[in-house]
């Protein structure tokens, strides 16, 4: 099967759309989850000394 | 001294914005409240109904295969692009009278797109089945574009509210002694500790701006993917690239003559007239304006094309919309979206909140009428079956409960989101963001009116 | 492998209604009140349509026109593009299937559909009394589908199969009496009982076949051709 047709497959057949809603939404909740974080870490160091 | 410990931005209508919040819950509440979970008993009743028995509880039926809940669906999205439009748009656009009334913007995108999300449920014959949208996703169906995006779109609009809210959970976590203990843990719990430090306000204030250029894209193509549902299909008239546009232009209109709407309510309710003032208002009419004008450059270019096409099966569906069956909708919904907010906008809404809320709601009834026009006509007059079947569909009284409900569902949200956070953002309205004293706690009131800032500009 | 297509000869079609009927008791296919039927919501797989004449000569020679219309079983179907759940397939000999296991009823291939052949069950089945102890017990085997003439559960779409549980049942067949399939062991039900013989089934891949041939008559058209969806159903011209 040449890499057209595997692509191709990935959208046409039944399963793998599922997959890529998941992947979707699961990077997304790591990128909001880290920015999150990084946000309420501002000046922390500062604090500390 | 060093820095203090935990330091809000100075607002000089701190006291206006949390004074809705303070008072415990009474009896108007509580009557508020209930009044709308009655509304939306009555649509959870005609629901179990409609599960148990079947979709044939609606009118829907062969070839209109979807109704109003699919409007429902398009409508609701569409509210939803009043808060991204405001906050993430206007943000990027650097326009400075959008800050005090971003957040009642955003709240509402908030709340109505889980009622978009509800529609398409409430749609399904099966909905028991619903992971199998996740087991057998097949990504070459719109649906599963639509899925995905509106997934992403209500989750990054959490993100997006949440964020914004941070420093004034903080902030109410730190200034409302007197409010039941469950709910000063709950602000606890949400500030995550916020400790309004300026590097966290620049980290915020840069997490904005880069969220908003992903809002805004995301917007556009929630849209516009909701309109392809529609539009992939070689149904006569839907099938157009104009769809697209079409729709997310509405979806804009229509979501920010919402927010007027909501506005003018909060403004009353909870006395806020000089944190709202008029001149927000008379900025919100420009953009109206502008895209009323935008509406009818859309009517225009879609019905001359499909007029001057003289496409048999299209021409069809363009008289069921002008002169068929869906001819006093689709005048009303000329009148009401166009004609008439248009001269009220021009003629009395400046500086008049009444009339821009009557243009308002005007402009959201016909923006429902319209979605349903665009929607329902192409259905009675399917491409083979025109000739032979015609269709026809009245709506049954399930379908209007269960409408109901879900609009009810959206104020309920409202308002009680509005009586435990503060529906203005205070760190945003802010003179400034800078710590000028080392304890808040003793900010020198007497500064303050020789900063104040005009807002609503 | 075949490519299963259906040629109908609207010259021959007297529109007497049997292949529906024969659908009907062939694939279980429910009733609905007459209530129901008025709004639009009898379930035909196979529906014959009275057409629109037009001008006075029709009118004044009376001779009304029929079309008798199953599901096309595009090569290129849009029903199949939309679904999100693939309950609705092309199997490997070109028949556009429907699982009822697995459709969520979203309806968006109903509305997809440029001939309107898909059918959605607003209720839970019903037959009249006696009517629901004479159903047809055929089953399509195989992966746990529900499909062909099985009883379908409220909310779910079906449509036109070919008779695919007919196609089974004759590979079956031949199997036990231990001979090659032939195509011409499977025909639909609406083939066998058309009253007129105006309908032919066969393999469109076999040069010799029925199909095949009628296909290249100069009175071959196909429904909608422009709309791309290239069916596997083709009409004879009246005349
Ligand atoms: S006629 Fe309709 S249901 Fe049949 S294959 Fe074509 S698109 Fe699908
Ligand atoms: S109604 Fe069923 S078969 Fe049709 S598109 Fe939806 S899930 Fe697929």
């Amino acid at each position: 099967m040449d890499l057209g047709n595997l692509i191709s497959s990935l959208f046409l057949s039944p399963g793998p759309g599922g997959v890529i809603v998941i992947l979707v939404m699961g990077g997304a909740a790591t990128v909001y989850f880290f920015l999150t974080r990084w946000i309420i870490a501002g000046g922390k160091d500062e604090d500390n000394h | 001294m060093r820095q203090a410990q935990v330091y809000h931005p100075d607002n000089q209508y701190e006291e206006a914005i949390l004074d809705p919040i303070k008072p415990p819950i009474n009896a108007r509440d509580l009557l508020l409240w209930g009044g709308l979970l009655v509304v939306m008993g009555i649509g959870v009743a005609a629901y179990v109904r409609q599960f148990i028995l079947g979709l044939g509880v609606t009118g829907m039926n062969r070839p209109v295969y979807w109704g109003v809940y699919i409007t429902n669906f398009v409508f609701f999205i569409g509210l939803a692009h009043s808060g991204t439009f405001i906050s993430a748009i206007l943000r990027l656009s650097g326009a400075e009278f959008r800050k005090p009334l971003a957040r009642a913007a955003e709240a509402l995108t908030l709340f109505s797109l889980p009622f978009g999300v509800a529609s398409i449920m409430i749609d399904m014959g099966r909905p028991d089945r619903v992971m199998n949208v996740i087991l057998y996703g097949r990504f070459e169906s719109p649906l599963l574009w639509d899925f995905t995006a509106v997934s992403l779109y209500l989750f990054s609009s959490v993100v997006f509210f949440y964020l914004s809210l941070l420093p004034d959970i903080a902030l109410c976590r730190d200034r409302l002694e007197d409010v039941p203990s469950w709910q000063r843990s709950m602000y606890r719990i949400l500030a995550l500790g916020w400790k309004g430090h300026p590097e966290q306000f620049h980290r915020l204030e840069r997490v904005m701006d880069g969220m908003a250029i992903f809002m805004t894209m995301l917007v556009v193509t929630v849209h516009t993917v909701v309109s392809w549902v529609f539009g992939m299909t070689i149904q006569p008239v839907w099938h157009s690239a104009l769809i697209g546009p079409f729709f997310l232009l509405g979806a804009i209109f229509s979501g920010t003559a919402a927010v007027v709407i909501v506005l003018a309510i909060l403004r009353k309710a909870y006395h806020l007239e000089d944190v709202l003032p008029v001149g927000l208002f008379n900025s919100l009419r420009k953009l109206l304006i502008v895209f009323s004008l935008g509406w009818l450059y859309m009517m225009i270019a879609e019905h001359l094309t499909l007029y001057y096409g003289n496409i048999p099966e299209e021409m069809e569906v363009f008289w069921q919309r002008f002169t068929g069956d869906f001819s006093i909708m689709f005048w009303v919904m000329t009148f009401a979206v166009f004609v008439v907010p248009i001269l009220i906008f021009i003629f009395r809404g400046k500086n008049s909140i009444a009339w821009m809320v009557t243009a308002s709601v005007l402009i959201n009834i016909g923006m429902w009428l319209e979605r349903y026009v665009v929607i329902i006509p192409t259905e009675t007059r399917p491409r083979l079956l025109y000739e032979l079947v015609q269709g026809s569909y009245t709506p049954t009284w399930t379908e209007w409960a269960i409408t109901a409900s879900l609009f009810a569902g959206m104020f309920l949200l409202y308002s009680i989101f509005t009586r435990f956070f503060p529906v203005v953002p205070l760190w945003e309205t802010a003179e400034t963001l800078e710590p000028e004293t080392a304890f808040p706690e003793k900010r020198q009131r007497g500064f303050r009116g020789a900063r104040r800032r005009r807002l609503g500009g | 492998m075949a490519k299963w297509s259906m040629v109908i000869d609207l010259d021959k079609c007297v529109a007497c209604q049997g292949c529906s009927i024969a659908c009907r008791f062939e694939n279980n296919t429910p009733v609905v009140s007459p209530e129901e039927a008025a709004l639009g919501r009898s379930i035909l797989w196979n529906e014959v349509f009275p057409l629109r004449s037009e001008g006075e000569a029709a009118i004044a020679s009376a001779q009304a026109k029929f079309l008798t219309r199953p599901c096309m079983h595009c090569e290129d179907p849009p029903c199949i593009k939309v679904c999100p759940v693939g309950a609705t397939y092309k199997d490997d000999e070109g028949i556009v299937r429907q699982n009822y296991a697995r459709c969520i009823g979203c309806r968006f291939c109903t509305v997809a559909c440029p001939y309107g052949v898909r059918y959605f069950n607003w209720y839970e089945p019903s037959w009249e009394e006696g009517m629901d102890t004479h159903l047809n017990p055929d089953r399509v085997a195989g992966r746990g589908d529900l499909e062909g003439p099985a009883i379908r559960p409220k909310g779910v779409v079906e449509k036109c199969t070919f008779c695919i549980h007919r196609h089974h049942k004759a590979i079956a067949r031949a199997e036990a009496e231990g001979r090659e399939f032939r195509n011409s062991d499977y025909t639909p039900a609406c083939v066998q009982t058309c009253t007129a013989k105006a309908r032919f089934f066969g393999d469109f891949d076999d040069p010799n076949s029925t199909v095949s041939r009628l296909s290249q008559s100069r009175r071959a058209f196909r429904l909608l051709d422009e709309a791309g969806t290239s069916p596997k159903v083709i009409y004879l011209h009246e005349g």
